[in-house]
């Protein structure tokens, strides 16, 4: 994606990411994490924020930095990377709480077109899968990869 | 190796390695998520293509 973001940090293996937001509340670090939950490897996508002071991390929150376009370009960027060195990988994305949910709905919608140049694009649903829809309300987001990315 | 121009206009992004971060691969920062995830993936597998 062309759009802006900030620029990530990564261990070595490329599956938990770091960045840093700035807005009118300040300097806001986050974090974003590919974890493997079968061998199917399907690897489920969590971001949060930090508390500096504590090093406690939080997924419930919204921050509000007034820049949510770039921090959803950054994790989006993200994704693009760790399948970049994991093409089989499937990520699951699912926000904590409703609104954040709705807050990666949104931006999925926005950037559908350009993700599905890369990507196959699904929404869950109560009982099952489908190709993500506009309009439709979704429990999960899940992407594989296609064989090349553009 | 790619050329200038493919690694501009590429949208697998420019990532910091930074071996300080490694320690985050050692434990799961969302352990409630992954086990929701993991019940959606008991409940519905993977999509069908």
């Amino acid at each position: 994606m062309r759009l802006p973001k900030y620029q990530l940090k990564s261990g070595e293996r490329l599956s938990s990411y770091e960045f840093i937001s700035e807005g009118p509340k300040g300097l806001i670090k986050k974090r974003i994490q590919f974890t493997l939950i079968n061998k199917e490897e399907i690897y489920n996508l969590g971001f949060g924020d930090v508390d500096e002071q504590t090093n406690e991390f939080y997924d419930l929150v919204v921050s509000n930095n007034g820049d949510s376009e770039k921090v959803l370009a950054t994790v989006i960027s993200a994704v693009y990377a760790f399948c970049d060195m994991h093409p089989n990988a499937w990520v699951f994305a699912t926000g904590s709480t409703a609104s954040r949910n709705r807050l990666y709905q949104i931006g999925i919608s926005k950037y559908i077109h350009e993700i599905k140049e890369d990507f196959d694009v699904y929404g869950q649903t109560e009982i099952d899968w489908e190709e993500f829809q506009l309009g439709r309300n979704y429990l999960g987001f899940l992407v594989q990869r296609k064989n090349k990315i553009s | 190796m790619k050329t200038i121009t493919e690694i501009k206009n590429s949208k697998v992004p420019f990532v910091i390695i930074d071996k300080r971060l490694n320690k985050l691969d050692e434990e799961i920062l969302f352990p409630k998520k992954v086990e929701k995830a993991k019940q959606v993936f008991t409940k519905l597998g993977l999509p069908k293509k």
